[in-house]
């Protein structure tokens, strides 16, 4: 798969607002398992929080920028443009003004292309450009430090005194880009496991190549094109001057031990893949602005960010701690600066996971854990419970989680005093923010929550403030009981008569994993003594169909069970598709279990009806074309463990690894698969199914096309603001 | 109070087959609605629930006349909730509201009575002069249009289909040939030959149902299908007392109706005869509707019957 520079336009509100994701982003690991690409509209905040934490930092290339010969600041320029145009093919690298000759990183590059991914020797071009705008101070230090892996040694410690003046960027910029080579000769490899030697090719020493004028000349001309490039891009010059900071960084190994050191300090998920994601991590905190964690493991990352974070690391080892505080929230974000940035590695380690990098990486979320972070603590009891809960699985499908959290926010209400000389519609808003961001923390919202909250909060604003507390915590109370009685349980009781009447005597009726309202559907046929037969399709790694097939039998319903990847097969003897949603989008888009999108697919190829039953509280105003803007990410180890059937269990226990009874036992093929650069497990929760693939969305309203999902919003909304 | 209410239901049926034998261009649902809105004015009850439920009863009675007609059902469906549902069910003053109902009713009546007339000035501007047009079985307001262009000096010419079992086709071309428009007609299994020719596609509908498609005579859904293939324009002109709730999942989900058809003494006797007489056209096919309430697309029709249903 061909992706260079993901870029998503227009829109993207998102169901949880970005301060909740940037909030949960920044407690998930500054390492992501797989390559980081980020969405243009998450860059500006990183952008913007590093420029923040960073500035004092950014100033001085900034400063060093506007001292430079007109001629590089064209060239400059250009490089920007470039950036801005998408991509170019590496092999053409981006306009170089006439003052600079291709340079020794970049010939080493193209080679390394050529000889590694002749096919897809494709970057982004301010790939290109920071490539061949490395001058021969760069070329000089990608020969020192590609030798030593990607730990990006910089070869001249540069004087610590000088660090005020634009000069002092020089060095530690030329250890960037020699390791930016160095990291995309070695990958992620190198990245993931921190003194990991280099593969062969990443010590091939680059030609020579003749060199400007003066060192002087040389940093400053570093130091303009970083800044025109942090101009063009918000955000990357902090990561120069992270790194210029840094330089006084005695060497690379020094800079992995800070980052191990760093690490526990920063608090790391416990199951972060070993030293990279502390590499990654160490490096946020000492960079402060530059948190290049995400890049940094994101295999052929962005040439000066991977630098950076590894000198930056070494530097911050003794005030890690300090720095971790600084580090840790801008982490996540600034790997949006690294992400479009992204050079191709040779190994091409692109692959379908890191399309979903944007996304809330999973992150184990453990009693423990919940228990020493910092809001795990305030957090009301039952918030706490329903969000482990959340997190195990325990409770899940979109309207139990729903109805769940509305229970857990109404004994947060009913439990909450008012502290003296606030206001409760103010207070208790915050008390449920936090609520909900801890909800967040263990798992993303579904829409249904969305929701919900949505409806609480327009409740909550609503309150009169000359009502006492007592009145108005039952009022509110009161108020949401009395949504979830009309648009949860009654809407589903309403759903439910209304698809029954389209399932006739005779019927095949298809259906995938689990959802609540279809299986009461199909009980409540049953119940009329409808004579049907059901075929339940099923997928890993959740395999929730299992569950459904066994209430089913239950009721003496006749069931088939098969897998999705044997749906075309079975699709014949078919006579309706009914499928569940987590939510309907106003373009007539059905958001499902992943795996239903298919479904619906060869439905609608074999000219099968599908029905899709969805409450209309989970409409939501929101249009989308792709399951990849907006997902959730599972934990990508289920995709490793297989059900623990006889062969398969027999050889784990040969190779020593017991089968788990939740989650089967780990297949021996995949066993260690987060050591592999080349291998990342991609377990996405949701896809979404075009409307033209959807014959009827029933809703509690009665049977609508999905073109009427705006017409439900539209009258939903306007009922609700009558009341 | 039973006999009463039988009574009272007789005389509605009667009004309706009256109605219905004085004008025969008069469409069942419109006979059907004139005759629920005398319901009320000759409405014998005392309060708003007691009219609401001779309003039913008559209803039901007059689609027991015809069970299987769609418009028939839809008709009587859309006067019931239009005239219900209205503020003036909440007047303390009785007659007040039973004023408002019959208001409401004789408003309804109108515009379906004119919805003709709607039709056949809204749609009479898709037709171009010169321009070649396909149409499938007799439907009076496909007339109506074709009636009007020829009355704004258009000349086109008319592909007909031969419509069988029913012969419905020759009697359209018999009456557009009174018109003066040069008819050609074609074996229904002739259409996709024909169809290379053809401009538009232009049909009535028996009803029109919640997702915008339509349930018409037997041979809609292939004519649609061909126009598709061949990327000519599918339009359908039906008056808005048509819209059903109906929404058939494919075409074994519609409600049957099957007529007696002569296929001729050859057939050995063990072979089973299937003679739907109409099928679902889906709305994915129709590119138009030409309503009384405005040109819509299939979706517009889903919007406007939740907003009355809902």
């Amino acid at each position: 798969m061909q992706v260079v520079g993901f870029h998503v336009e227009g829109q993207s509100p998102s169901p949880s607002p970005n301060s909740i994701l940037q909030d949960s982003l920044r407690t998930i690991s500054a390492g992501s398992p797989t390559p980081v690409i980020i969405p243009p509209q998450f860059q500006s905040q990183g952008g913007t929080a590093r420029a923040e934490s960073g500035a004092t930092r950014s100033l001085a290339p900034e400063f060093a920028a506007g001292q430079q010969g007109i001629a590089r600041t064209t060239s400059n320029t250009d490089r920007k443009q470039g950036g801005q145009q998408g991509t170019v093919l590496l092999t053409t690298p981006a306009p170089v003004s006439l003052t600079l000759p291709p340079t020794a990183a970049d010939a080493a590059k193209q080679q390394q292309q050529q000889q590694q991914q002749p096919g897809a020797a494709t970057a982004s071009s301010s790939d290109a450009a920071a490539a061949s705008s490395a001058p021969p101070a760069a070329a000089d230090s990608s020969s020192t430090s590609s030798s030593s892996g990607s730990q990006a040694k910089p070869p001249v410690p540069p004087p610590a005194g000088t660090a005020a003046g634009s000069a002092a960027a020089g060095p530690a910029a030329a250890a960037a880009d020699a390791a930016g080579s160095a990291v995309t000769s070695s990958s992620s490899s190198s990245s993931r496991e921190g003194k990991k030697a280099a593969p062969p090719e990443g010590q091939k020493p680059p030609p020579k190549v003749p060199k400007p004028a003066s060192k002087a000349e040389r940093r400053a001309l570093q130091e303009a094109q970083r800044a025109a490039k942090a101009a063009g891009k918000g955000g990357t010059g902090a990561a120069a001057a992270g790194s210029s900071k840094a330089s006084s960084a005695a060497g690379a190994d020094s800079a992995a031990a800070a980052a191990t050191a760093a690490a526990p300090g920063a608090g790391k998920p416990p199951k972060a893949p070993g030293s990279y994601s502390a590499a990654g991590q160490g490096s946020a905190a000492a960079a402060a602005a530059q948190g290049l964690g995400r890049s940094a493991s994101a295999g052929g990352g962005y040439t000066s960010d991977g630098a950076g974070s590894a000198a930056a690391g070494s530097r911050g080892g003794s005030s890690s701690s300090g720095a971790a505080a600084a580090g840790r929230p801008a982490a996540a974000p600034a790997a949006a600066g690294g992400g479009s940035h992204k050079a191709r590695g040779p190994l091409s380690a692109l692959n379908s996971a890191e399309l979903f990098a944007h996304l809330q990486q999973y992150r184990p979320v453990s009693v423990e854990r919940v228990l020493r972070s910092k809001e795990g603590g305030s957090v009301h009891p039952a918030v706490l419970a329903l969000g482990l809960r959340y997190a195990d699985g325990t409770i899940k499908g979109s309207t139990a989680r729903c109805v769940a959290m509305v229970n857990a926010l109404c004994q947060v209400i009913a439990d909450y005093r008012t502290p003296p000389g606030k206001s409760l519609t103010r207070d208790l808003m915050g008390a449920i923010n936090a609520s909900v961001d801890f909800l967040v923390r263990c798992r993303p919202l579904s829409v249904s929550m969305g929701n919900a909250i949505k409806a609480l909060k327009l409740y909550l604003s609503k309150i009169d403030p000359a009502e006492t507390e007592e009145a108005a915590k039952a009022h509110l109370v009161g108020l949401m009981a009395e949504w979830l009685n009309e648009k949860v349980a009654l809407a589903d009781r309403v759903l439910v008569e209304h698809a029954v009447s389209k399932v006739y005597d005779g019927d095949v009726i298809l259906t995938y994993a689990y959802s609540q309202v279809v299986l009461e559907v199909l009980l409540s046929a049953a119940r009329q003594g409808k004579r049907f037969r059901v075929l339940v399709v099923d997928g890993r790694p959740e395999l929730e169909g299992r569950q459904m097939m066994r209430r089913l039998l239950q009721a003496d319903i006749p069931c088939s069970y098969a897998f999705l990847s044997g749906i075309s097969a079975t699709m014949r003897e078919v006579s309706k598709v009914m499928l569940g949603a987590a939510a309907v989008l106003s373009n007539g888009t059905v958001l499902g279990r992943v795996g239903s999108a298919a479904v619906a697919m060869c439905a609608a190829a074999s000219s099968k009806p599908v029905l899709v039953c969805c409450e209309a509280f989970k409409f939501h105003e929101r249009v989308q074309l792709d399951s990849i803007t907006h997902n959730e990410l599972g934990d990508p180890d289920a995709l490793a463990h297989v059900p623990a059937f006889a062969p398969a269990a027999a050889a784990a226990a040969a190779h020593g690894t017991p089968a788990d009874p939740e989650r089967g036992v780990l297949s021996q093929k995949l066993a260690g698969w987060r050591d592999s650069p080349r291998l990342a497990l991609l377990n996405l929760k949701y896809d979404a199914m075009p409307a033209e693939y959807v014959t009827m969305v029933v809703t509690e309203f009665g049977m609508i096309p999905p073109s009427s999902v705006p017409v439900i919003l539209r009258e939903f909304s306007e009922s609700a603001q009558m009341e | 109070m039973f006999d009463i209410a039988v009574g009272m239901n007789d005389s509605v049926v009667r009004e309706f087959h009256e109605a219905l034998n004085k004008s025969p261009d008069m469409a069942v649902a419109v006979a059907a609605i004139r005759a629920l809105t005398g319901v009320i004015s000759n409405s014998s009850a005392q309060t708003m629930m007691g009219l609401e439920k001779e309003l039913k009863d008559a209803a039901a009675a007059l689609q027991r006349c015809n069970p299987t007609a769609i418009s028939l059902k839809a008709g009587c469906e859309l006067f019931l909730r239009y005239t219900t549902r209205t503020s003036a069910l909440e007047l303390e003053d009785f007659s007040a509201a039973k004023r408002r109902l019959i208001e409401r009713g004789k408003q309804f009546a109108d515009t379906s009575i004119r919805a003709r007339a709607t039709i056949a000035e809204l749609g009479a501007r898709f037709i171009r002069p010169g321009c070649v047009l396909l149409t499938h079985g007799m439907s009076r307001v496909v007339l109506a249009l074709l009636q009007r262009a020829v009355a704004s000096n258009i000349n086109f010419s008319v592909y007909v289909t031969e419509g069988r079992p029913d012969g419905t086709g020759q009697a359209m071309a018999r009456e557009l040939d009174k018109l003066g428009v040069p008819v050609t007609m074609v074996l229904d299994s002739g259409v996709a030959y024909a169809l290379e020719r053809v401009d538009l596609v232009l049909l009535g509908a028996e009803g029109v149902v919640e997702n915008g498609g339509v349930i018409n005579k037997l041979g809609t859904y292939q004519i649609a299908l061909c126009a598709k293939s061949l990327n000519k324009p599918f339009y359908v002109a039906a008056e808005s007392y048509k819209f059903a709730r109906l929404y058939p999942l494919n075409q074994q989900d519609l409600p049957l109706e099957h007529k007696p058809v002569d296929v001729g003494p050859l057939l050995p006797r063990s072979v089973a005869v299937d003679n739907p007489s109409r099928d679902y056209t889906p709305p994915a096919y129709i590119n138009l509707l030409v309503t009384d309430l405005g040109v819509l697309t299939p979706a517009a029709v889903s919007d406007e019957l939740i907003q009355l249903y809902v």
